[in-house]
């Protein structure tokens, strides 16, 4: 009865259930009931509402089904499962008893505290040191869970887990098993997958993981502890790439990097200073610092290496370097403009003050630079100069857009012209009717200089061009006023000619002046000789019939000088009119008149007259000299004819360029222009016997002709006849 | 002082003529005064009688300004044969003419033995006798 008693005790503690041999249930009492969610009955269950066999009960929960765990109570091993039951943990216990199983559940053993097992904010599992699932924690099944792992089910083992092997797990829990310490190490034990946002993103699982021995009732047990530490792995992995990140860009940055610390001795160099200086190599190692370094200190950088470290200042400026000057660092051998930057930086890591100087070359930049300048300052002299010249100049593309254009030929134009303005819409006079346009043309096509001169009457201006299409492309045109040469060559040729004018009559006057020394000489003085004599005569005679006949002589001496001076009165009146007026004379109409006066004279000799003044009927001259001329020829060839045969005169006129040649060509007894050709347009010269001869008609013939700027001159052949020649000025 | 047989007076100016021929005579230095108003006849004449002395002139003045054949025509023609003439006669330029190119141009007649100039006077008459 006591057992019934304990029994009954035990049954009220104890959660128990009563099976078949088959493992059907036959009885469950309150407080199993309880922790497996069944009804307490006594009878055999409702096989249609309720499951009646451990396997439905216990073994689809735990993994151990009845044909094990039967079998294990005859192989003297614990027949004892695991459960969780809510929440709590309980062991079920099978044993046999005569007919049936009994199957008792005792809550597990647990450190104190199961609270604060489940609830630890890492995972931790237990197991035994041959690797049997003992328990874990809450957190820990999480992550089993997660990894898709059941180290709970029996048979289970953890060393030969092949996940556990792979990232290293087995290592570390032999280790702890090995040397009883207390191992720890960060392991990726997998990939999970998380889902936010619509947006499943498969993140690495890494756990720190500790493995401790610690002996539980005698027993050595393994204990892992799981510390999910992705967050800061990730972010320590992250933090690594941007470090290298750095690294490489600074390693590779296209300028010059050297980081110093704040002693100012060499930290870091970059490639890119590196190569760019050719060092030599061991800055590094040889303690290289900028504020004793001479080179350095040559160039006052140790100046402003302190400067930035003690005003915690950035500095930026160029400097000139002259690396030849250097001997022990830098292979590099030739002056180089630097553009330096140097700040201060604190490291993030130790918090030590250091300092960057970031080396540029500037040398092509500057040098480009300072040609530009010079470029600039050349081209604002050619502007400036351009502006000086008199002389205006305009650059242009080839459809007439200026480019440039200066102060002169703005003045020339008469406005202003803008860069970008069009000569062809800015400047009509230039255009279509003005030559310029033209020359512009001929210009391009050709690629030849055109030179021309043009007049603007709307300027009153004459101007040079000159086009010239220039290598680039452009044309470039040059302006010269040349107005002012115009018209002082216009006024020096209007001198010139009154000049040659004046020289002519000028001449003239002077061989007037010595023909008339010479007809005074002999025309004068051989009769006044005759009268000095003749009185001298009258004077030393006595005889009354001499005197008489020196008187009569006398007279007749007289009578001939005041022919000679009346000869010479004629004479001067023609050189005196020498603007005597000029007039439109048809030689035709000239020649009747004359032959009119001189009718008897021609008759008489019955000399034929012919003309041909077809080529140049008109002459502009003084109608009473060219009645002269005309007068005397005809008289010559009638007082110079020949017997032997009809006496002929042929006159023609013709023109020659601006001249007009009048000839007269007889038949008569010619002239032996040998002998007598100098004699021929004498004063008073005669060179025959004929008593008619005064010799005064050609004289006066040449004069008159010769007042007007004409010439004459005669050909002859003695026996045949005469051709006199005269040659009459237009203009 | 010698009388001179024959003067010729060559001068196409019958006044002058007439004057010289009146003052040799008065002056006496000749008696047979010829004159010529055409060189060319003068020239004729001595080419014609140049073996007889006789016939010959003493004395030659002679016009620079005449018409056809001037007195430059004359002595060029006289100086080619006058060597062969059988007398010396002497030739005298009466001119005119005051120009100094006349007066120098003569003197490269050797054989004009003086230059005068119009009007003659008894002074010059007495000094072509005196030559």
């Amino acid at each position: 009865m006591n057992d019934g008693i304990l029994g009954n005790v035990l049954a009220a503690f104890m959660p128990a259930l009563l099976l078949d041999l088959h493992g059907n249930l036959l009885y469950v009492n309150e407080n199993a009931s309880k922790l497996l969610n069944l009804r307490e009955r006594d009878d055999p269950p409702d096989r249609y509402s309720e499951p009646t066999h451990y396997d439905h009960i216990i073994g689809s929960r735990t993994g151990m089904y009845w044909p094990v765990i039967s079998r294990l109570p005859a192989m003297g091993l614990p027949a004892c499962v695991n459960m969780r039951c809510g929440e709590r943990r309980i062991q079920w216990q099978l044993t046999r008893a005569d007919k049936h199983y009994l199957l008792t559940g005792s809550e597990t053993v647990y450190i104190e505290g199961t609270n604060l097992f489940d609830h630890l904010p890492f995972g931790l599992q237990q197991f035994t040191d041959n690797g049997i699932h003992i328990r874990s924690n809450r957190f820990q099944d999480g992550i089993w869970n997660g990894l898709d792992l059941a180290p709970a089910q029996p048979g289970y083992n953890f060393f030969d887990e092949p996940l556990f092997l792979e990232t290293g797990l087995t290592a570390i829990l032999e280790d702890t098993l090995n040397t009883g310490q207390t191992t720890c190490r960060n392991i990726l034990l997998g990939y999970r997958s998380h889902t936010g946002n619509n947006i499943t993103r498969i993140l690495p699982a890494w756990y720190e993981a500790i493995t401790f021995t610690f002996a539980v009732q005698e027993e050595r047990q393994l204990f892992l502890m799981l510390r999910d530490i992705t967050t800061q792995q990730l972010s320590t992995m992250q933090l690594e790439k941007s470090a290298r990140l750095l690294d490489l860009i600074i390693e590779h940055l296209p300028v010059g990097y050297i980081q110093f610390d704040h002693f100012g001795f060499i930290r870091r160099i970059n490639q890119a200073q590196r190569e760019f200086f050719q060092y030599r190599g061991g800055l590094e190692e040889t303690h290289y610092n900028i504020m004793n370094d001479p080179f350095a200190r040559l160039y006052g950088l140790d100046e402003i290496f302190q400067q930035v470290m003690l005003n915690n200042e950035v500095l930026r400026l160029e400097k000139l370097v002259d690396f030849s000057r250097d001997m022990q660092w830098t292979g590099q051998d030739r002056e180089i403009w630097l553009d330096l930057t140097i700040f201060p930086l604190q490291d993030p890591v130790d918090k030590e003050q250091i300092v960057v100087m970031l080396v540029n070359d500037i040398t092509d930049s500057k040098l480009e630079s300072q040609m530009r300048n010079q470029l600039q300052r050349n081209t604002e002299q050619l502007r400036l100069f351009f502006d000086a010249v008199d002389m205006g100049y305009a650059r242009m593309e080839q459809d007439g857009t200026f480019s440039f254009v200066n102060r002169k030929a703005e003045e020339m134009a008469g406005r202003s012209i803008e860069p970008g303005s069009n000569i062809h819409q800015l400047i009509p006079e230039l255009g279509l009717e003005a030559a310029f346009e033209l020359r512009f043309t001929a210009a391009l096509t050709s690629g030849l200089s055109e030179s021309f001169s043009e007049y603007f009457p709307n300027w009153e201006k004459w101007y040079d061009f000159m086009i010239s299409p220039m290598k680039d492309g452009s044309v470039s045109v040059f302006v010269h006023d040349i107005t002012d040469s115009r018209n002082m060559q216009r006024d020096l040729s209007r001198v010139n000619r009154e000049l040659n004018k004046l020289n002519r009559s000028l001449v003239n006057q002077n061989q007037q002046l010595e023909e008339f020394a010479h007809i005074t000489s002999h025309n004068l003085r051989a009769p006044i000789a005759n009268l000095k004599a003749l009185m001298q005569m009258y004077m030393d005679s006595v005889i009354t019939d001499e005197k008489e006949q020196y008187l009569s002589l006398l007279q007749e001496v007289i009578l001939k000088i005041d022919e000679t001076l009346n000869d010479l009165v004629d004479v001067v009146q023609i050189r005196k009119d020498f603007n005597v007026e000029r007039e439109e004379l048809r030689f035709t109409e000239r020649l009747q008149h004359v032959k009119d006066v001189l009718l008897v004279d021609i008759e008489k000799s019955g000399i034929r007259l012919t003309t041909s003044f077809e080529a140049a009927p008109v002459l502009m001259f003084p109608r009473v000299y060219l009645d002269s001329i005309f007068q005397n020829l005809i008289t010559n060839a009638i007082r110079y004819r020949t017997d032997e045969r009809i006496p002929c005169l042929h006159l023609e006129s013709r023109r020659e360029g601006s001249l007009i040649i009048l000839t007269a060509e007889d038949n008569g007894v010619g002239i032996d222009m040998e002998r007598f050709g100098s004699k021929l347009f004498g004063f008073r010269k005669t060179f025959h016997k004929n008593k008619d001869a005064k010799g005064l008609g050609l004289f006066i013939t040449k004069t008159q002709v010769e007042a007007m700027g004409g010439s004459i001159r005669a050909e002859s052949t003695p026996g045949q006849g005469t051709k006199f020649i005269i040659t009459f000025k237009t203009e | 002082m010698q009388l001179l047989k024959m003067i010729f007076i060559v001068d196409d100016d019958p006044i002058h003529q007439q004057i010289a021929n009146i003052m040799i005579r008065r002056q006496g230095i000749g008696e047979n005064v010829r004159a010529f108003s055409d060189a060319q006849d003068v020239l004729d004449y001595l080419r014609q009688y140049h073996y007889e002395p006789d016939l010959l002139p003493d004395l030659i003045l002679l016009d620079l300004n005449m018409p056809v054949m001037d007195g430059w025509e004359f002595l060029n023609d006289y100086a080619g044969f006058y060597q062969n003439l059988s007398k010396q006669i002497g030739i005298f330029v009466l001119t005119s003419s005051i120009d100094d190119k006349d007066r120098k141009k003569v003197d490269n007649y050797s054989f004009v033995k003086g230059y005068l100039t119009k009007p003659l006077s008894n002074e010059i008459i007495t000094k072509l006798q005196e030559s």
